[in-house]
């Protein structure tokens, strides 16, 4: 088995996917971050301390200043591509029947392959926290704002970054594992995310459901990520579950999809 | 019984494969000897690579086993130390350079980055190592994928159109590397569509058409009798002399014929006797690739995969 984890490890180290897709992530996390840390302290969100998180400096605004692009779906959208492409590739270049003939017992073989995902959901959180932190907290430097660094609030944003980044790779992979043509599946995983997500949440603000938006998997993300209300409790009932709550849920949804397509994939012809 | 594991012999038995309603491999049994190359052929269509996929466990049989030294290809510990394979259809990132694509896999076969060096050697790109696949000409891959398939040090090595793709160079390259696997005391299953690729390597011949075998056996049988060709000022007198002399010919052609012998000293003997003058006198083998033709291409073998439209 270690074997197999180091192959699939060295396998996505490899190719230039995966720093291609970490500069996008760390302009993206760094710049929504310092985006969000700039308008600390001013109106431009408006002027209700209920509606807008960054009128004063709170834990929660903290939190969602380095949590950066979860916010607006954007950051989550690059673990999941490259969780979608991770697998995908296999199909695409044909190099399946290589990895199946080196191990041929193939749930084992897609079990080092979750576990090399995981490894590069950390290592791709972990930069996310540097690009959005570091960002973050210069542009509330610059302003004398504070920055929060001392507050396990924070930390704790920082840590659960990275499993929020494992997760939404898991969910790309899966998806991956299911829809197999590559470019199908990237456009239909980003397609879901970004735009099913937007769309969803109109719908359910209109019907004014209030519980189903809490199953949309940005809605789950961002409610690991920024535990503390933003606006300090102006802002009246939390839009999300409590963080493990959102945590099981969103790894439900990437174990069902991954359980699943292993399962097809273990019986499939590979011809 | 299964075979000795340092010495795996391939067992097919009764294997088949349907694609929907489609037959691809019917009822196919054979085996393959350890310390032999064996030619695996048929024409495009006639279900090589399903059968190797099968054996491989890439492919999950309709019914039928296959198994290398007595289990099936999933069943072994260590894979890539026991059977070394190369497939058609099976590709390398274009992103990933030789090299690491050969420590992808060393990672799962336990064999140092050293080995992948070595094997890189062997098959003669060592330049192009460190050059992204994604550049290598046809011939280039098909070395990577032998490089691939030599990495775990196996003792039975298959391989689907090796030569396909291949410039005479590379196939006569690839004729000597086979050989020199085979004087190591290695089992190779070799597949081909073209007979003349492999006659000069394989020591036995499998041959399919339809999914199912039509011939089994040493390549020196499938040669059959040596014939000569014999020109010369007066066919007619000559055969006459021949038969007399006990050797049957028959006409090829406007002044030649065909000799039932490959003693060509005796042809010349008895047309000197006989005052006939030679204007040539040459051995040929049996035409293989019209036997080849006759055995995969006879009306109850004709290529399913050409047949007329209905
Ligand atoms: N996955 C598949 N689905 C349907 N038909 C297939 C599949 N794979 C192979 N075939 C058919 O099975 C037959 C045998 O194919 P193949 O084993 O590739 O032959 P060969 O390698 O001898 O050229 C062909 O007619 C091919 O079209
Ligand atoms: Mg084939």
């Amino acid at each position: 088995m270690g074997g197999a984890i180091r192959a699939e490890v060295r396998k996505i180290f490899t190719t230039r996917l995966w720093w291609g897709l970490l500069l996008g992530l760390i302009l993206v996390s760094g710049g929504v971050s310092a985006l969000f840390a700039s308008l600390v302290g001013t109106t431009v969100a408006g002027r209700n301390p209920a509606s807008n998180p960054f009128l004063i400096m709170t834990e929660g605004t903290a939190q969602l200043i380095y949590a950066g692009g979860f916010v607006y779906n954007l950051t989550p959208l690059f673990p999941l591509a490259l969780g979608v492409i991770l697998i995908t590739q296999e199909f695409r270049h044909q190099t399946i029947s290589a990895t199946f003939l080196a191990r041929p017992r193939r749930v084992e073989l897609l079990l080092a392959k979750v576990v090399a995902v995981v490894i590069i959901g950390v290592v791709y959180g972990i930069v996310h926290d540097l690009a959005a932190g570091g960002f973050g907290t210069l542009v509330l430097a610059i302003k004398g704002e504070p920055t929060f660094l001392g507050s396990s609030a924070t930390w704790q944003t920082f840590a659960i970054s990275l499993l929020t980044f494992v997760l939404w790779a898991l969910l790309g992979f899966g998806f991956g594992l299911l829809v197999r043509n590559q470019l199908a599946a990237v456009f239909l995983a980003l397609g879901i995310a970004f735009i099913a997500h937007i769309a969803l949440s109109i719908v359910f603000s209109i019907l004014n459901w209030t519980t189903p938006p809490k199953f949309l998997p940005d809605n789950l993300s961002v409610g690991m990520l920024v535990t503390h209300d933003p606006t300090g409790g102006a802002g009246g009932a939390s839009p999300y579950f409590s963080l493990w709550v959102n945590a099981a849920v969103f790894l439900g949804y990437a174990v069902v999809l991954s359980g699943l397509g292993s399962w097809l994939l273990s019986r499939r012809d590979i011809s | 019984m299964p075979s000795q594991p340092d010495r795996p012999q391939i067992v097919v038995d009764r294997l088949t494969k349907r694609f929907g309603g489609f037959t691809a491999v019917d009822d196919l049994s054979f085996t393959v000897d350890p310390g032999r190359i064996t030619g695996f052929l048929g024409p495009n269509g006639a279900g090589k690579t399903t059968t190797l996929r099968m054996l491989l466990g890439l492919i999950r049989p309709t019914s039928g086993t296959a198994t290398i030294g007595g289990v099936p290809y999933a069943a072994i510990a260590q894979p890539q130390r026991v059977v070394g394979s190369a497939l058609e259809a099976t590709g390398f990132h274009p992103g990933r350079s030789g090299r690491n694509h050969l420590r992808v896999l060393a990672d799962t076969a336990g064999v140092t980055s050293r080995r992948v060096d070595e094997m890189l050697d062997l098959v003669g790109i060592p330049a192009a190592a460190n050059k992204r696949a994604g550049g290598y000409s046809m011939g280039m891959r098909q070395r990577l994928g032998l490089a691939a398939a030599m990495l775990g040090d196996p003792q039975v090595l298959i391989l689907d159109e090796p030569a396909n793709g291949l410039d005479p160079e590379g196939i006569r390259w690839l004729r000597g590397f086979l050989r020199h696997l085979s004087s190591e005391g290695r089992t190779i299953l070799v597949s081909s569509h073209m007979l003349q690729e492999v006659e000069q390597t394989v020591d036995d011949v499998l041959i399919i058409a339809n999914g199912s075998l039509v011939k089994q056996g040493p390549m020196s049988d499938l040669h059959g009798e040596a014939t000569s060709l014999v020109r010369s000022s007066d066919p007619a007198r000559l055969a006459a002399a021949l038969q007399e002399a006990g050797v049957a010919s028959s006409p090829a052609g406007e002044d030649a014929l065909t000799a039932l012998t490959g003693d060509l000293r005796r042809i010349g003997d008895v047309a000197l006797t006989a005052h006939v003058a030679l204007y040539e006198l040459r051995a040929q083998g049996a035409d293989l690739e019209q036997l080849f033709f006759e055995l995969t291409e006879s009306p109850e073998n004709a290529n399913r995969n050409l047949g007329e439209a209905s």
